[in-house]
């Protein structure tokens, strides 16, 4: 019974947004209230417990809106300058097949910014990209959502492995291999999806050997940092091998097909991309110049909340709710790189006087929808977190289904990432229960943790939360619903694949 | 009827707004209930935060 009453939320949700095709706030809305509603009346939810949950939704939830809000500011940045466009015009001449396209920036440039940024900066950053480029908005939101999911454990300089090294004490000595195979197979599975997603069975087979030979060498790069201590920048490195490999597959067609080289316009595709190069050079300088982090982090935001407990018993621990550094956040990246990119298009002559109003009052316009729904939703979150209703959610799939443990494990970590947005929020909140019941159940720990977090990585994509970001930036607002639909079947192939790894890893361990 | 259009669009803009804030701020109410153990500012918050929510799902 409580099992349902805890599942209802998630329900409501689904249905809202991909049957009635109600927007993300409307949905988001509905569900919060419904979850206040349950959690009040069958889980023991008090005035205190519910104060402290909103504080700490608060804090999450500025931590993605600093991200969300400074993503739309950049990129309005460079639409105003008309670099959007020019990329637009530019890029095909590196390649004018959609199907290469696709994997090209949807995939492994994707993949690359979910390496060195963080929650929602490759949908938000490329969105708008593939929609200056020719693809539909949806298609543009889709693509990105799929093509990065892989990177997420080892994205963002690897918060959420970090979270799963913190919250299970095991070292990453331990937990790196097999959390590094699995994504690196997820990888592979996911430039075969987003070759399908651009164009069907035939860009499939197009790109079948092209994509393969592109993953691997993502997964070989990852595999390599991750093992050998480097797993802060695993995806990064990953991506980079990706974008070597991918560049020179182009390069090799378009010499089969003698076509003229000199078609690209460098020097033109660097001016319009300068506000993401800067953005690329902030995050570098920041996360490997020694010192420079630690400069930036001075100031931070953190509350400290003490012990928690429902009416029914269930306790959260006292300690901090998120921390943001404010100085050296995503989000503040994120703005930095605005603000030296508006001053290079100006100096380049790009911008007209008066621009910078008009990109700060479109931003706040545009981005005010959808910070109501990650606001709701991720309250929504929280309040099934200390009330104990994401952790009867768990037990009741682990404990009931305790014979598939190892299929279901990467479900649960998914369901995690799904409700919370976030890989690391899903690390922080069904690690430690995932290493319980897999020890109960004398099932190989490390095994089970790979599954809960390469399952979390790759549903982490489809959460309302990030689609919103996502569907803003490529003027879907109030469409997440068909976002979703998109989204959905591939991101159930990719925690199916997973699913199936994590099972063959756990029986090939036990020979 | 683009007059009542461009009226619907400003109206349902301060909506989005007013829901924006409602939800940003209110928490900050309740936290402070709770550390002052003022059960009358947690009430407060939690009715704001509601009425965001329901101004949510009403402004299609």
């Amino acid at each position: 019974m409580q099992f349902f009453l805890a599942l209802t939320p998630i329900i409501l949700i689904l249905a809202l947004m991909a049957a009635f095709r109600w927007g993300a706030s409307r949905s988001g809305g509905a569900g919060y209230i419904l979850t206040l509603s349950i959690s009040i009346i069958f889980f023991g939810a008090n005035l205190k417990l519910l104060a402290y949950a909103h504080m700490k939704a608060l804090l999450l939830s500025l931590d993605v809106l600093m991200i969300v809000w400074a993503a739309f500011l950049l990129y309005r940045v460079a639409d105003e300058a008309g670099a959007i466009k020019s990329i637009g015009t530019i890029l095909p001449n590196l390649t004018a097949d959609k199907g290469m396209q696709s994997l090209l920036i949807g995939w492994v440039f994707a993949s690359f910014l979910q390496g060195v940024g963080g929650f929602g900066v490759p949908v938000a950053v490329i969105a708008p990209i593939l929609v200056g480029i020719g693809f539909t908005p949806l298609l543009a939101v889709v693509l990105p959502s799929i093509g990065h999911g892989w990177a997420v454990t080892f994205g963002s300089l690897g918060s959420s492995f970090n979270a799963l090294i913190a919250t299970t004490g095991l070292p990453s000595e331990e937990l790196a291999p097999p959390a590094a195979i699995f994504l690196g197979i997820a990888c592979i599975i996911t430039g075969w999806l987003v070759a399908y997603a651009s164009g069907g069975k035939s860009n499939l087979k197009k790109l079948f050997i092209p994509s393969f030979f592109v993953g691997l060498s993502m997964a070989i790069g990852q595999y390599i940092a991750a093992t050998t201590g480097l797993w802060n920048i695993a995806a990064f490195v990953g991506s980079i091998f990706g974008l070597i490999v991918i560049i020179a597959i182009i390069t090799i067609q378009r010499a089969k097909a003698r076509i003229n080289q000199n078609g690209v316009d460098w020097k033109h595709l660097l001016m319009a991309l300068s506000n993401y190069i800067v953005l690329i050079v902030i995050i570098l300088v920041v996360q490997l110049v020694p010192g420079v982090k630690p400069f930036l982090s001075q100031i931070k935001l953190k509350i400290n909340f003490p012990e928690i407990q429902s009416n029914l018993g269930y306790t959260t621990p006292a300690g901090a709710g998120r921390t943001i550094s404010i100085f050296s956040h995503a989000g503040m990246l994120l703005l930095y790189a605005s603000i030296i990119g508006y001053l290079i298009y100006k100096k380049m002559g790009l911008l007209p006087p008066g621009s910078a109003k008009k990109i700060f009052n479109e931003t706040f316009n545009k981005m005010t929808g959808s910070s109501i729904s990650i606001l709701s939703m991720v309250s929504l979150a929280v309040i099934m977190e200390h009330t104990g209703m994401t952790n009867t959610l768990a037990e009741g799939i682990s404990t009931g289904l305790h014979a598939i443990f190892p299929f279901v494990a990467p479900w649960i970590g998914a369901i995690g990432a799904f409700m919370t947005g976030s890989n690391t929020n899903s690390n922080v909140v069904f690690s430690v229960l995932q290493m319980k019941t897999a020890l109960l159940l004398q099932y190989p720990v490390i095994i089970i943790l790979a599954g809960q977090t390469a399952g979390a990585a790759v549903a982490s994509v489809a959460a309302p939360t990030k689609m919103v970001v996502g569907a803003s930036t490529a003027g879907m607002s109030g469409r997440e619903g068909e976002v979703l639909r998109a989204l959905v079947g591939y991101t159930l192939i990719l925690i199916l694949s997973i699913s199936i790894i994590t099972t063959i890893a756990i029986a090939i361990s036990g020979l | 009827m683009n007059a009542f259009r461009n009226h619907l669009s400003k109206f349902k803009s301060r909506y989005q707004k007013i829901t924006f804030f409602i939800l940003m701020f209110s928490p900050m109410l309740v936290f402070f209930g709770a550390k002052n153990e003022n059960s009358l500012w947690i009430i407060i918050g939690m009715i704001l935060i509601a009425c965001a929510n329901l101004l949510a799902i009403i402004n299609k």
